[in-house]
């Protein structure tokens, strides 16, 4: 089974609903339990943050766990407080941390690990994707949080604590209280990817190789070229046929379902192009057998599961035998993966077509007349290959394809990232603590007041206007008057 | 006899036609992708010998260019590879399937 950060969350916050349950029962009055949770709270603290600053928000997006940081830098740094004034806790005799907690602290650890190699977040559904993350994680410690403050709020010797949780409550409820649909997004496909002859290997050791070759400039070939436009093309097509079973089983908003299948063809026709080269143009090389190997592997995963016979397999059959949810979020990290390729292949071609001596032309093909010169018509004569000459139209439609199929392909899996929402909006329940809804912990945010004053002026303070009627004379010195 | 490079170069051509013709083939089942996908891998061999193609006129489907390669290829037959004819061969059959 591999290890996906929806799946890591799932875990921790039924780890932490049961938990919070138990605690509502006990009341955790014991000194010893309160001690265990307060040691334990350090590494969960630390844990959170590294969740919070794994994926980068470009600049010119805001923010917003900044708060929430602050306080649980706090808690992290901090060093475990004596659970009360009668127990002494040397610092060689630390309790035990409590289990629960470490657990959970665990599990968004591993988030955080998984998170650490991801680009930076610049789309809108990146962004929104993130801030469902930030909330899932952040709700776990405001559950843990709101937990521990009951628990010790009759302990004075815990008053600093007990505030520094409270605060963390007060700043984190926001997140919380945001609903599971709110939260959905890609991050939850990212997964820790092993060697285990599943979909998900087959296409990460693809990427790996083909992104491998397509960088190196001297083992990169046309064919190499090809062969990854092809492959690019069967998994755009494999995202597609899983996308529309998504949609006919209702896992993915139908209106989402039919805009990502839209660009998943587009980006499949731009694919077309690059994987049928002109019989003019040649780049000659070593086939690279790991290269090769990792196409096969990847065709033959992708036939043995999701084909049957000569044909894709009916949505039925697909729905008995994946968890179609599951499925689509290796299509996913699929698309993200002929992302990375996309870009590697348009670099090689732009490298191949504006880089001296790369690429060859037969003679005869060569259409700028600047060019036909005596030369070039003898070796066309002898039906001759040459160097392509620069700015010569059949290799700037090479590079125009490459182009357009990184551009579609960008397009089709930031429209693939947009299933990773929910459908079903929820109805909001009444105010409460906490709720499990999804296999998420949400808070129900107290209601708001309705603020009885105006924070923001929207005419000027009084004085202002006199002020801007009789202006300040710059040349004029000013008269002597009363020192205040 | 034919010179082993000119049947090489023929039977090239005819493979990459194959593929053309399997790309542009309006196939909703997809099995013509995976056949273009393995006339690339073939393809491959063929530029490792440094083979170019011939200039031919296509021939009218991708099961005839298939045909025509492996005629080629059996007509150089002391210049052929022993795995490239057995994969042309097998890419044949599942294509005819």
């Amino acid at each position: 089974m591999i290890a996906t950060v929806g799946r890591l969350l799932d875990e921790a916050h039924a780890r932490m609903w049961e938990w919070c349950s138990r605690a509502g029962q006990d009341g955790l009055q014991d000194d010893a339990a309160v001690a265990q949770v307060l040691a334990a709270w350090p590494k969960l603290a630390a844990a959170t943050i590294r969740v919070l600053e794994a994926v980068p928000l470009e600049p010119r997006w805001l923010d917003d766990t900044g708060s929430v940081r602050e306080v649980l830098a706090e808690l992290a740094t901090r060093p475990v407080p004596k659970a009360t004034r009668r127990v002494p806790t040397e610092p060689e005799q630390r309790p035990p941390l409590d289990k629960d907690l470490t657990f959970v602290a665990g599990r968004v650890g591993i988030i955080a690990e998984l998170l650490v190699m991801i680009p930076p977040a610049h789309t809108e559904a990146d962004v929104a994707a993130l801030r469902g993350l930030h909330a899932n994680v952040v709700a776990i410690a405001h559950a843990a949080a709101t937990t521990t403050v009951t628990a010790i709020e009759d302990r004075p010797a815990l008053a600093v604590t007990h505030a520094q949780l409270r605060g963390l409550v007060v700043r984190a409820e926001r997140f919380a209280a945001t609903t599971p649909d709110q939260r959905a997004g890609r991050f939850e496909d990212v997964a820790a990817v092993t060697s285990d002859g599943s979909l998900d290997a087959a296409i990460a050791g693809w990427t790996r190789a083909t992104v491998d070759l397509l960088t190196s400039r001297h083992r990169v070939t046309h064919a190499a070229l090809q062969v990854a436009a092809g492959d690019a093309l069967i998994i755009t097509a494999a995202a597609a046929t899983v996308c529309a079973a998504a949609s006919e089983l209702g896992i993915i908003a139908a209106e989402r379902g039919t805009e990502a299948r839209s660009a998943l063809a587009a980006a499949h026709a731009a694919w077309v192009a690059p994987t049928s080269w002109p019989a003019t143009v040649r780049l000659d090389g070593v086939r690279d057998v790991a290269h090769m190997h990792a196409s096969r592997e990847l065709r033959r995963v992708i036939t043995e599961n999701l084909r049957v016979g000569r044909a894709w397999r009916p949505v039925d059959e697909l729905a008995t035998r994946f968890d179609v949810a599951q499925l689509l979020g290796t299509m996913r990290r699929g698309l993200h993966a002929v992302g990375n390729v996309a870009l590697a292949h348009f670099q090689a071609v732009d490298t191949m077509v504006r880089g001296p001596g790369q690429l060859w032309i037969h003679a005869e093909a060569i259409t700028q007349p600047a060019y036909r010169g005596y030369g070039i018509l003898q070796a066309s004569r002898r039906k001759a290959w040459v160097p392509m000459p620069p700015f010569e139209p059949a290799a700037q439609a090479l590079l125009a394809d490459a182009k357009l199929a990184l551009a579609t392909t960008t397009t089709a899996v930031a429209a693939l990232d947009a299933t990773a929402t929910s459908v079903t909006a929820t109805a909001r329940p009444a105010a409460g603590a906490l709720r499990w809804e999804q296999g998420r912990i949400v808070a129900i945010p107290a209601p708001q007041p309705r603020p009885t004053y105006e924070t923001i002026r929207s005419s000027p303070p009084a004085g202002v206007r006199e002020e801007r009627k009789a202006g300040i004379r710059l040349d004029h010195r000013p008269d002597v008057g009363p020192r205040r | 006899m034919v010179d082993g490079s000119f049947a090489l170069a023929v039977a090239l051509r005819h493979l990459r036609d194959a593929a053309t013709a399997f790309l542009s083939a309006d196939d909703p089942t997809g099995e013509s992708l995976f056949l273009a996908a393995e006339c690339r891998d073939l393809e491959a061999w063929f530029v490792e010998l440094g083979v170019t193609p011939a200039g031919l006129e296509p021939a009218a489907d991708a099961a005839a260019s298939l045909d025509a390669a492996s005629a080629a290829l059996a007509a150089g037959q002391s210049f052929v590879p022993l795995g490239l004819w057995a994969e042309l061969q097998s890419l044949r059959a599942r294509s005819a399937r």
